[in-house]
């Protein structure tokens, strides 16, 4: 598909979404009240208050995790050159629950010298397990995939059992429904301090990556052939490793684990633009974002005003489409 | 202290017959009519069986503590369910909450041939009658019905002090996500006696909703009742934006009894004066 037709309809739908999205809550808020509160903010206003607090730092980050997620499961599939790896492969999503279970649980407290400690200790887990598997990976100066997937698949399942640990000694009612809804994923605690980082390395990493594009492709024909046509191929892993496990632990530490999301939009972008695509990792990132961004204003549509958690939507509305597109689509990974 | 005076009347009231008084009202379906060992696998049934027939309990959950000498008993976890710990006890029916005990548990532990009480409340009245109902079950009903007929009488005084809930009032349970106490939950009714309105409103249709920032922002309470031990560092600082609410600028942020608000049992007017006494400016002149 052609990039004329594509941006424009992409940049309609983001503009469309993201205003639909700041207009719907608890608040009834309209165009105008968008606009006045852009141009002239009023702190002691509550629709401005609202609009600028509450729901715009939620369309954003919602918008940069979906963006994360499915970049990070484009590269992940390209380097362990597997259609069914997604950014939780590592075990991120294992590790960051279980750093956020330890807040939940009470091991660890809510804050700490004013710092919210669910997001920090999630990082450090998603951070953590995914240096362990890429160390258990390691051979002889190269990644070996088969045991980045296999060490990943492992050390997943010791959490979920630490994890089931944690869940089953919790006291109340109240921190195992803590739990479950973190497990699901939500933007519900959105801020603007979540913003930035995030920010910051996704668009560092698509900036670096639109370069490697070609390298990417070439990674797909295996790695002998890789090396034979000039890839780096253990630097180029190192690489993709580094981006992906910083992309996904951000965004797995801002909202928990989101699935689907990174398992599906890289095949959708591939069937839409072809498996080489030159921009296929800037689209992946768009079209993750605007799917996330998509499913949250569904999820509040569905479930006013507190909204599903993300996750349940995310593999309703996915999953059908994905079946479609593998069954009347003539699509390949490779 | 209510606690004390109503051991004390009903104490009293048991003295003047000179022995156990039994009931011998009729009792709820499949209940044996001599009860004799009774096993509480939740701690509001532990406090009401423990209030009106304590002689009976011959077990409870890890969770009860009060009254004191129930910590003396033995114990028998409810989740998971401890059924060798049950057998052990030989009890004669087993009570509990609806919702605290599985339908699957209930099961099992009928099948061992012991009945199960399943006690459901959802407003103070179903508490009081909820405590009536185990008076005729343990062969207890005068005992029972002094007990309830002193605290419907302090509910009439309450009543009688509550303004028009001109002040209205959220319960927080917990903090992320949040949770607080519906439209549709016990708290709501204890919030009435004691002169409030709940905040959350009916659209919630669940007894302790999850809700968003936003929404509480639009309800903007005038009171707020919590567990934290520090609201500031485990709510407030959690969601500044709720800074702006009326109950946190106007300092009206109180933390209550987790387990007295928790147990819907005989201290249940003692729940309501808590939450009433926090606010009195909040009742009727």
């Amino acid at each position: 598909m052609s990039g004329r037709v594509v941006i424009p309809v992409l940049l309609l739908l983001t503009i469309t979404l993201f205003v639909c999205s700041l207009m719907i809550g608890t608040y009834v808020i309209s165009l105008h009240d968008i606009k006045e509160s852009i141009l002239r903010f009023d702190k002691a206003n509550d629709v401005h208050y609202v609009l600028m607090h509450l729901r715009l730092p939620r369309v954003i980050l919602a918008f940069l995790v979906g963006a994360a997620l499915a970049f990070s499961g484009y590269l992940i599939q390209i380097m362990v050159n597997n259609p069914l790896a997604e950014p939780y492969l590592m075990g991120t999503a294992s590790g960051a629950s279980l750093g956020a279970n330890l807040v939940y649980t009470g091991i660890v407290p809510f804050t700490f010298a004013g710092f919210q400690m669910t997001p920090v200790f999630a990082f450090a887990g998603a951070a953590g397990v995914s240096l362990l598997v890429i160390s258990l990976s390691y051979e002889k100066g190269h990644i070996n995939p088969a045991k980045l997937l296999l060490g990943g698949v492992a050390l997943s399942s010791f959490l979920v059992a630490v994890i089931s640990l944690l869940i089953f000694f919790s006291d109340t009612e109240s921190k195992l429904k803590a739990v479950i809804v973190w497990s699901m994923g939500s933007f519900e605690r959105a801020g603007w301090d979540f913003i930035p980082l995030l920010t910051i390395t996704l668009i560092a990493s698509n900036c670096i990556f639109v370069f490697f594009q070609k390298h990417l492709n070439i990674l797909l024909l295996g790695e002998s052939r890789s090396y034979t046509l000039g890839v780096k191929v253990s630097q180029l892993r190192w690489f993709i490793l580094i981006f992906i496990s910083l992309n996904t632990g951000f965004a797995v530490a801002t909202s928990g684990p989101i699935g689907f999301v990174g398992l599906f939009i890289p095949h959708f972008v591939r069937a839409l633009f072809g498996i080489t695509g030159r921009f296929n990792l800037l689209y992946s990132s768009w079209i993750g974002g605007l799917f996330i961004l998509g499913c949250d204003y569904a999820s509040r549509i569905a479930y006013p005003p507190a909204g599903l958690p993300i996750g349940i939507i995310t593999s309703f509305l996915g999953i059908p489409f994905f079946v479609y597109l593998l069954h009347k689509r003539n699509y390949s990974f490779s | 202290m209510l606690w004390l005076i109503l051991s004390l009347v009903i104490g009293q009231a048991c003295t003047k017959h000179g022995k156990e008084i039994n009931s011998g009202g009729p009792s709820p379906k499949n209940i044996p009519a001599k009860v004799d060992r009774i096993l509480s696998l939740c701690p509001s049934s532990t406090e009401i069986i423990a209030s009106i027939c304590p002689e009976k309990l011959i077990g409870r959950t890890p969770y009860c503590n009060f009254p004191d000498f129930v910590e003396q008993l033995p114990v028998v976890n409810n989740y998971p369910l401890d059924l060798e710990g049950i057998i052990k006890l030989h009890p004669d029916l087993v009570v509990t909450l609806e919702g605290i005990t599985s339908q699957e548990d209930i099961k099992k532990i009928e099948a061992l041939g012991i009945p199960v009480f399943v006690q459901d409340f959802r407003t103070v009245d179903d508490v009081l009658n909820g405590i009536r109902e185990a008076g005729m079950v343990c062969g207890a009903r005068l005992k029972a019905d002094l007990l309830v007929d002193s605290l419907e009488k302090v509910k009439e005084g309450l009543l009688n002090q509550a303004g028009d809930g001109k002040c209205s009032a959220i319960n927080v349970i917990w903090n992320a996500p949040i949770y607080v106490h519906g439209y549709y939950s016990l708290m709501s009714d204890k919030l009435r006696i004691a002169g409030f309105r709940n905040s959350i409103d009916a659209s919630f249709k669940k007894i302790s909703p999850e809700v968003s920032r936003e929404y509480l922002l639009s309800m903007n309470p005038d009171i707020m009742f919590c567990g934290f031990s520090d609201y500031e560092k485990e709510f407030f600082d959690l969601y500044p934006e709720l800074r702006r609410m009326k109950c946190y600028q106007n300092k009206a942020i109180v933390k209550i009894s987790v387990d007295l608000q928790s147990r819907p049992g005989p201290r249940i007017m003692e729940a309501v004066l808590e939450l009433k006494n926090s606010f009195p400016q909040c009742q009727a002149e």
